[in-house]
């Protein structure tokens, strides 16, 4: 004990002999870890051990101060220490007991913060002023850390970039984070329950249901053990009335509910679309293996079909020879001329059906370029070619203006002239005969034509018009080796148009033709 | 044996001709020639219809395949479909080896397939199928 006032005792309370008492008290007071004092006035008048060691000073140096000098000039609150410690000091002699916290600091400049208890107390019938000081460094520390961990955990909770609520056990919605509101457009003041929640987001009662039974059955499954409620796909309707796929999944702290929404509707949209593009890419390939299959069967009968147009020469040439033969074995030479004029034309038919083959072949590799075309020039170019306008029965060629496309000039060059050469051979034998190069409409969109007046087909047989050696037409009447028009519909696929012919026999036919974007 | 009476189906000028200088060295020259498909169907259902039906109905018929308008598996067809023609005798004049059309040929009652140019092998097979088949 040190008195600082030594002519002070403390008062004997009880029967017992007064210096038992002090005896006692003072082993109390001297024990205690809190710093104890007393003041009068404004002066320290006696203190504990513990005050010393608290405040870092001596006997000496604690005597005639106040406690007011062993405080910082202000308080983390705002005022004057000294002013503030007379007002706690004047209020407890006053009567009511005065607990607060206080700033201290030492005479070494440290400071550190205190719970104080002061009281009133008679003292050597005076009123003295008892003091207990706490140092709670510790627990300010502490509780500017949880304050801090709250502060961060609520910034966390706020500004997560997933949507998040705190709903308790009773279905209050205590919180939802700015993600939610941006996510589902409510705003706190919509979501007061869960039941509002239930109501909003999912507005068809028989969906309702389902969300409600699955979510209520998997909290139930968590909190019995223990663990996080399961996440869900749920279709959310938010306030602007979209749906959204949410993955919504919960934790169970505390008598509350942490709730997590991942927003998967884009995810889920992707599965979809994938989904679909996986049936596309199978329908595809279905069909492109059916095309596969029926380009086969397409290719073996064009591989009969040319090698009759091949042997169909050869046959007439050995028919021929053998004439030759017996007839010069017979001493008849009349008709040798005849039979090799014949054998001359089978061999002249066979060269054009190969060129004619070769052409066909090339064009499903060849390379188309894009250029832009005056089809107009290039139709008047074919006409002179083809037409001997000295010939008693010439054509009447219309050709419209300004013609033009795009693509590949020695492709739409062969393709022209084989519609142009199909309508000058099926119009010929027509007393005037008229033919007509034009288009209609524009764009990609725009179709042009090629027109004559002549024998024209039945429409029956328009699927067959562009398959190699597909005549519809005898030999004798239009000579041709029947590629003509399979070369003009490949050349016209290759820049990814349709070729089409519309007819009627002895009343001419129209090719109609577009050119691809 | 009489004459036998032929007829061509052939819409090649060549193979007409060559046709009809075999088919006379081997003494037939009884021949109607038509010159396509339908041309073909027409005349042996007009033989059929005339009056003298039974005379002018053809000892065989030799029908080339590839031929404008009809080809030569649809004439089949319809000569077997028509009762006044579905029990004419007929052979294959053709240069075509195409294993689908033998087979829709031989489905069809064609008596034999002769590969072009026309010779004696192939029109003393005509003769023996058409004896063996009176």
């Amino acid at each position: 004990m040190v008195a600082i006032d030594t002519e002070s005792t403390l008062p004997a309370t009880d029967g017992r002999a007064p210096d038992a008492v002090e005896a006692e008290a003072r082993a109390i007071f001297e024990s205690a870890a809190d710093a104890i004092f007393v003041v009068t006035g404004e002066t320290f008048v006696y203190c504990n051990p513990e005050t010393l060691r608290m405040f870092r000073c001596s006997h000496d140096q604690i005597t005639g101060r106040s406690p007011g000098e062993f405080s910082p000039p202000t308080q983390p609150g705002g005022g004057s220490s000294a002013a503030l410690a007379s007002e706690r000091m004047s209020a407890a002699l006053a009567g009511p007991h005065q607990v607060f916290e206080w700033r201290h600091a030492r005479l070494d400049g440290t400071e550190f913060d205190a719970e104080v208890s002061l009281s009133r107390i008679e003292w050597g019938g005076a009123p003295h002023i008892f003091a207990i000081v706490r140092e709670i460094t510790d627990r300010k520390v502490a509780e500017a850390a949880l304050r801090e961990s709250e502060d961060q955990l609520r910034k966390i909770f706020e500004q997560s970039p997933m949507a998040m609520a705190i709903v308790g056990l009773d279905g209050t919605i205590e919180r939802i984070n700015r993600k939610a509101i941006d996510t589902f457009g409510y705003l706190p003041e919509d979501l007061p329950t869960m039941d509002a929640w239930w109501t909003l987001a999912y507005p068809d009662p028989a969906y309702r249901k389902v969300v409600m039974d699955t979510w209520m059955g998997l909290v139930a499954e968590a909190l019995a053990e223990n663990r996080e409620i399961e996440g869900r796909e749920y279709r959310v309707t938010c306030k602007d009335r979209t749906l959204k796929t949410m993955s919504i999944l919960g934790v169970p702290v505390a008598g509350k509910v942490f709730v997590m929404f991942g927003d998967v509707t884009e995810r889920t949209r992707a599965e979809e679309r994938l989904r679909h593009l996986n049936t596309e890419l199978e329908r595809r390939v279905q069909e492109r293996t059916s095309e596969l299959e029926r380009a086969n069967v397409e290719l073996g009968s064009f591989a009969y079909s040319a090698s009759h147009e091949l042997r169909a020469p050869i046959a007439r040439m050995q028919g021929f020879s053998r004439e030759i033969i017996q007839n010069v074995a017979r001493g008849d030479l009349d008709s040798l001329a005849f039979c090799a004029d014949r054998i001359d034309a089978s061999c002249r038919a066979m060269r054009s059906v190969i060129d004619s083959l070769l052409l066909l072949t090339r064009l499903s590799r060849a390379e188309i370029a894009h250029e832009r075309i005056d089809l107009s020039t290039m139709a008047a170019e074919i006409v002179l070619r083809l037409v001997d306008p000295a010939a008693s029965r010439a054509p009447t060629v219309t050709i419209a203006p300004d013609l033009t496309l795009e693509g590949d000039r020695a492709l739409w060059d062969i393709c022209l002239q084989n519609l142009i050469e199909n309508a000058l051979k099926f119009s010929a034998k027509h007393p005037t005969p008229e033919i007509e190069v034009g288009a209609r409409g524009a764009g990609p969109s725009r179709v042009y034509h090629v027109r004559d007046n002549g024998a024209g087909f039945d429409m029956a047989f328009a699927a067959k018009l562009f398959q190699p050696f597909c005549r519809l037409h005898g030999e004798a009447e239009f000579r041709g080796t029947g590629v003509g028009l399979a070369i003009a519909h490949r050349i016209v696929e290759r820049h990814g148009g349709h070729l089409w012919a519309e007819a009627a026999p002895d009343r001419g036919a129209t090719f109609f033709f577009t050119v691809g974007g | 044996m009489g004459e036998l009476r032929v007829i061509l189906v052939e819409d090649n000028g060549d193979d007409e001709f060559l046709a009809l200088r075999e088919l006379a060295r081997a003494g037939i020259v009884d021949v109607v020639v038509a010159r396509d498909g339908a041309a073909a169907v027409a005349l042996l259902e007009a033989i059929d219809r005339s009056e003298e039906g039974r005379h002018a109905t053809p000892d065989f018929v030799l029908l080339d395949l590839q031929l404008p308008k009809l080809d030569g598996i649809e004439v089949l067809r319809r000569l077997r479909a028509d009762a006044g023609t579905q029990g004419l005798r007929v052979f294959v004049l053709s240069s075509s080896e195409d294993p689908g059309e033998r087979r829709a040929c031989t489905a069809l009652g064609v008596l034999g397939f002769l590969p072009k140019p026309l010779d004696e092998a192939g029109i003393a097979l005509c003769r023996e199928a058409t004896a063996a088949s009176r």
